[in-house]
């Protein structure tokens, strides 16, 4: 395979894999012992925050490395089940944007969606699971700093917490 | 005439008239401190149906459209307050044919927890009786005890707000005394629980759904609950659920019934009671409508002109940031 | 099964925080992988060959590209694998660029994501199946909700290219607002003189089918098919028969409101708006008309020489199949009365708004075209203008800018200086001047030097009477200090709003409206002449405020989509939509309820049930439905639940 610039430099550098701004498990005071950068799922919708987020890329707006995108054509789409799934599955925080009410690419799905996740956030906090490690937003496509924004926002408010040993979810 | 009477002659009425083909309320199990639902076809057996402190079933489940024994039956049925807010959830959803039912309603004044009064005794209960407040239970060797009833009342009872049925073609006797629909609802047993520490709530809830053991009785009594076999519980595409049994499975078990009765749900009670492990399932559905009277001041199947919740929205809704 | 990955260096965007050739290698690790290597440039030429020859020969059946964001080449990459021979849409792209190698510095850090990445596209990609995309049969014919100009521009755009059009026109004359201006910015060209010949050419031109007096009662169906109930409203007057002579409206006796002149002067309960009406035809006010109210008169049915009016004459209802609908419902006024009390709540008589002096200028207006003193009918010699009433005005409600006031109002104030004289004293009160058009600023410049039209920039705070004038009270913000003038005539510049009934007839349309009724574009800067609702095109005003020029390119704008799109006898459709598995459907009907386009019907199965069915070329593959759906039988082709599962899963997985 080719050398590229990143394979020579990874050969020089060590391999390690600590995300950005995880700190020492000393300097996380009270969290669990177990030292790995925090996941974050984000679903998002592909019309506006998807695009939102790719506009953040283009415009080389550094993030944290944690989060990992699910693509949906729409927040309406999103079965509030996803969500416990994922938490159920050891995600230690989720993250979903959509379109701004009022903009849905489908005219109505995010209207729905904002009734359903402003209940399953209650619910979540009910079961355990902190206010800190799921979030629910809108970014538009040209929202590239305020993508940028919540994800370290978000990123940070999770990383305080720490990987979550969840024992109900 | 006592409730119990005008019952019976509402549905001797119905059968007789040919208005109904059969009638669904309560009778006596093989003793008097058991009751079961009871089927009625024929006028003359109308004296099998009884009014008491323990006709806690919720009937309306048996009038989900997939009960197909006699499809074009015309059903009379009996409902309390809190039964008929599920009859009405189904109705707001086209979901039983109005054309074919007769409503009778009955006004409730709260009913007895025979789980709770089991376990004061060691022996088998073989009749529970009410009078002026005071329940009186006779074991099998023939002991009696006096409770207060304010003390043994279901779970249910104790958060009714609808003591009279919100559908009725006819009502069995003289209204109960409503409570205040005004006052904001009381949720106590959930703001308890709320107030435990994340940690604790998290440990008390694997505690409490470690003991599921998927039997779905809850899902099966629920009478808002109608995909049956092709429950997505069940399903193995797509998957939501493992059948190996855990604790984390179990909860999203529960929450995926919660997540889809969301505003169809009146906390009838009647899983709580339907479950053979007594996991307080009203921990969950409680929690949720006090979430959906706070963001809608909606109570689930009280109107029947409304549109469950989760099914409509308003632009002006203001959720989320 | 057997996935190939290509992981792309695409040149340094990526290779240079990302090891590609370490995420390709790893790739082959996972399950089902058979194929993987890092390409320079996958998008380019030798890219793509490499993905296709990989396809052939390593009999691929899943394709994971691991590049920029789809938004960038999911088509290229599509069409890509369809040449070498497999399903388009058993293909999927992880986004390694927008989403990690541009926005991470740390090297091992973006390679560990970029990995994950690849890992969620590949799991992702297990549970694609090959989609073929629906064609449906197209009607050809086109309707035009709106007879202003955009309507009428779109109407012969279309009609000339062959294609059958309707135009349905609430008012008994097509023209719109245009018709009822004087003269148009910044040429001073006639309006009436440009539009009435276009008017003629709709009427007369053997494509265009003319519903005048008609509104929109139901509209059902999807792009291509569309079946629209038309009523066309009772004139009690006999169309085919009325040949336009206005002795009826002359012996007429009842009064009646007149909103072709906006208010201004009366007209008879039995009217023509203008006399270059088209079509030129009567109808009867009902509420103004006597043999309605009292039972008396009849009078237009003696002097009839065509023996037209027909009393008894009830709404008809038409229902018409279309292949496309325009909406070019155009723009109303704000009306001032009802919020700017500071201005007199429309009580001081000589104080009117921009349309209404539009018909005092206009030669067939209700003065002929001379400016009067609506208290005393004398000409005036001061007039004073005033902009952004009802615009860039958040207290009522109404902050966005109406695009044509400024320019309308200088427009105006030449006119009054060409009426009334040139010594007439005029003043226009403005926040800002926005001339953005060919030949705007000039016109303003011209206004200003060769007419003499004062400008003064602040708002007025106050009009109140005094001695028989009207006292404007205002600031000039220039000079710093407070101004008074006593004027004969105030002209609100009153901003542009959407016509009563928008937000009805968008629902009938199922498209979106924002919240001051203007009909929402696909998209604001590379979709701004269609809707969200396929098949549905916007143009004119109804959109957004816009001046003619604006309104007459969209509306051509808007003719070419309809063209195209009804340039083929079968529409594709995309195949990424809901399917119902009817197996497992429970019939309670959700879905039906939230789909925001009415995809989802009930239909009868052969075992005599019902059961849901998405109408595929209906359904836009949003998944609304298939997250209400309590059994989830509803599957979206393309981002099925499994999918969205796995790739959970996946990532998840230590």
């Amino acid at each position: 395979m080719a050398e590229t610039a990143a394979s020579k430099a990874r050969g020089a550098a060590p391999t390690s894999v600590a995300a950005p701004g995880s700190g020492t498990p000393a300097a996380r005071a009270g969290a669990p012992q177990v030292d790995r950068p925090v996941k974050i799922i984000g679903i998002v919708c592909n019309w506006c925050s998807y695009a939102g987020a790719d506009t953040a890329g283009v415009g080389r707006f550094k993030q944290p490395a944690n989060v990992r995108l699910l693509r949906v054509p729409c927040t309406g789409r999103i079965d509030p089940l996803f969500v416990l799934k994922a938490f159920e599955k050891g995600a230690d925080g989720v993250l979903i944007s959509g379109c701004h009410p009022g903009d849905c690419h489908y005219s109505e799905g995010n209207y729905y969606a904002r009734r359903k996740f402003e209940l399953l956030e209650r619910m979540l906090h009910y079961l355990g699971i902190p206010k800190e490690r799921f979030k629910w937003t809108w970014v538009s496509a040209s929202e590239g700093q305020r993508w940028q924004q919540v994800v370290t926002d978000f990123v940070a408010g999770v990383e305080k917490l720490g990987p979550r040993e969840g024992r109900a979810l | 005439m006592s409730r119990q009477d005008e019952i019976r002659e509402l549905a001797r009425v119905a059968l007789s008239t040919g208005r109904v083909d059969y009638f669904i309320g309560w009778r006596e199990a093989y003793n008097p401190s058991e009751v079961v639902p009871a089927f009625v076809d024929e006028p003359d057996s109308v004296d099998q149906l009884v009014w008491n402190d323990l006709c806690a079933h919720n009937l309306t489940t048996f009038l989900k459209r997939k009960m197909n024994d006699r499809p074009n039956a015309k059903v009379g049925i009996c409902v309390k307050g809190c039964d008929s807010r599920t009859l009405v959830a189904l109705m707001q959803e086209n979901l039983v044919d109005r054309e074919r039912l007769y409503v009778v309603g009955v006004p409730c004044d709260g009913l007895v927890d025979r789980r709770k009064l089991e376990k004061e005794f060691s022996d088998e209960i073989i009749d529970i009786t009410t009078s002026n407040g005071t329940v009186s239970v006779t074991t099998h060797q023939g002991l009696t005890r006096d409770f207060p009833k304010a003390d043994y009342l279901l779970a249910a009872c104790g958060w009714c707000r609808y003591k009279n049925a919100v559908y009725a073609d006819d009502v069995a006797g003289p209204p109960a005394e409503e409570a205040d629909r005004h006052a904001k609802p009381v949720w106590t047993d959930v703001e308890a629980f709320e107030a435990l520490s994340d940690g604790e709530r998290d440990a008390m809830l694997e505690e409490i759904f470690a003991t599921c053991i998927r039997c779905f009785a809850c899902i099966n009594v629920c009478p808002v609950c109608y995909c049956w076999d092709q429950c997505v519980n069940r399903s193995r595409r797509p998957e939501l659920v493992s059948q190996k049994v855990d604790a984390k499975g179990n909860l999203v078990f529960q929450m995926v019934h919660m997540l889809h009765v969301a505003g169809r749900c009146p906390s009838c009670g009647a899983c709580d009671r339907a479950c053979p492990v007594e996991i307080p399932l009203s921990l969950l559905h409680r929690k949720m409508n006090k979430e959906i009277y706070d963001m809608f001041e909606f109570e689930p199947g009280a109107k029947l002109d409304e549109m469950p919740v989760f099914q409509c929205f308003k632009i002006e809704d203001a959720f989320g940031d | 099964m057997r996935i190939g990955v290509f992981v792309c260096h695409c040149g340094t965007n990526i290779a240079a925080t990302v090891d590609v050739a370490d995420v390709a290698q790893r790739a082959l690790s996972l399950k089902d992988v058979v194929h993987a290597e890092n390409i320079m440039y996958t998008c380019a030429e030798p890219g793509q060959a490499a993905i296709q020859t990989a396809i052939r020969e390593k009999k691929l059946d899943r394709v994971v590209v691991a590049a920029c964001s789809p938004h960038m080449h999911e088509v290229t990459f599509r069409r890509c694998v369809e040449s070498g021979g497999l399903n388009p849409y058993l293909f999927e792209m992880a986004n390694i660029r927008e989403h990690c190698s541009w926005i991470h510095t740390d090297i091992p850090v973006a390679t560990d994501k970029a990995w994950d990445i690849v890992r969620m596209a590949v799991a992702k990609a297990r549970q694609l199946e090959p989609l073929y995309a629906n064609e449906v049969e197209v009607n050809k014919d086109v309707l035009v909700i709106g007879g202003g100009v955009a309507g009428i521009q779109a109407a012969l755009d279309m009609a000339d290219a062959g294609l059958m059009v309707t135009i349905v026109e609430k008012e008994t004359t097509i023209g719109g607002v245009m018709a009822k201006l004087d003269k148009t910015f910044p040429t001073i060209d006639c309006s009436a003189c440009i539009l009435t010949p276009r008017m003629v050419d709709c009427a007369q031109h053997e494509n265009i089918e003319l519903m005048a007096y008609s509104e929109i009662d139901k509209v059902t169906g999807y792009v291509g098919n569309f079946t629209v109930d038309i009523r066309k409203k009772a004139s009690k007057v006999d169309w085919t028969k009325c040949i336009g002579c206005e002795i009826c409206v002359q012996k007429c006796p009842s009064k009646a409101p007149d909103s072709f002149n906006v208010g201004l002067a009366p007209t008879k309960a039995i009217y023509i708006p203008f006399p270059q009406a088209v079509p030129k035809r009567a109808a009867i006010q009902t509420e103004y008309c006597r043999w309605f109210t009292q039972g008396k008169c009849r009078v237009c049915e003696r002097v009839c020489p065509a023996g037209a009016i027909d009393y008894e004459q009830q709404d008809e209802i038409v229902q018409k199949q279309f292949g496309a609908i325009v909406v070019a419902t155009g723009l109303d006024t704000f009306p001032w009365e009802e919020r700017y009390h500071e201005y007199g709540s429309g009580k001081i008589p000589d104080v009117i708004s921009g349309i209404q002096y539009e018909r005092m200028l206009n030669a067939s207006g209700p003065f002929g075209g001379h400016v009067r003193r609506l208290s005393n009918g004398e000409e005036p010699r001061t007039v004073v203008f005033i902009q952004c009433v009802g615009s860039r005005d958040e207290s009522v409600g109404r902050p966005y800018c109406s695009s044509v006031c400024c320019m309308y109002t200088a427009k105006q104030s030449l006119l009054t200086k060409d009426h009334c004289g040139m010594d007439t004293e005029v003043f226009v009160f403005y926040i800002d001047i926005r001339a953005t058009g060919k030949g705007y600023e000039e016109f303003i410049k011209r206004v200003q030097t060769e007419f003499g039209v004062k400008y003064i920039r602040g708002r007025v705070s106050k009009l109140y009477e005094e001695n028989g004038k009207v006292m404007v009270r205002g600031s000039d913000t220039l000079l710093g200090q407070q101004v008074e003038i006593a004027a004969d005539l105030v002209v609100l510049a009153s901003g542009i709003t959407a016509v009563e009934g928008a937000a009805e007839l968008a629902q009938k349309l199922n498209i979106s409206y924002d919240e001051f009724g203007f009909f929402k574009e696909g998209h604001p800067k590379l979709r701004p002449v269609e809707t969200n609702t396929a098949g549905i095109f916007l143009a004119g005003a109804c959109q957004a405020p816009k001046d003619i020029p604006a309104t007459v390119a969209q509306a051509s704008g808007t003719a070419s989509k309809v063209i195209g799109l009804l340039a083929k006898d079968k529409l594709k459709t995309s195949p990424m939509i809901a399917v119902v598995d009817q197996n497992r459907c429970v019939s309670c009907w959700k879905c039906i309820e939230v789909c925001p386009f009415s995809a989802p019907e009930r239909q009868q199965t052969r075992s005599g049930e019902e059961k849901s069915h998405v109408i595929e070329t209906v359904c836009q593959g949003c998944g609304v439905c298939v997250a209400t759906c309590p059994v989830n039988c509803i599957s979206l082709k393309g981002f099925p639940t499994d999918a969205l599962l796995d790739q959970i899963e996946e990532l998840l997985l230590a």
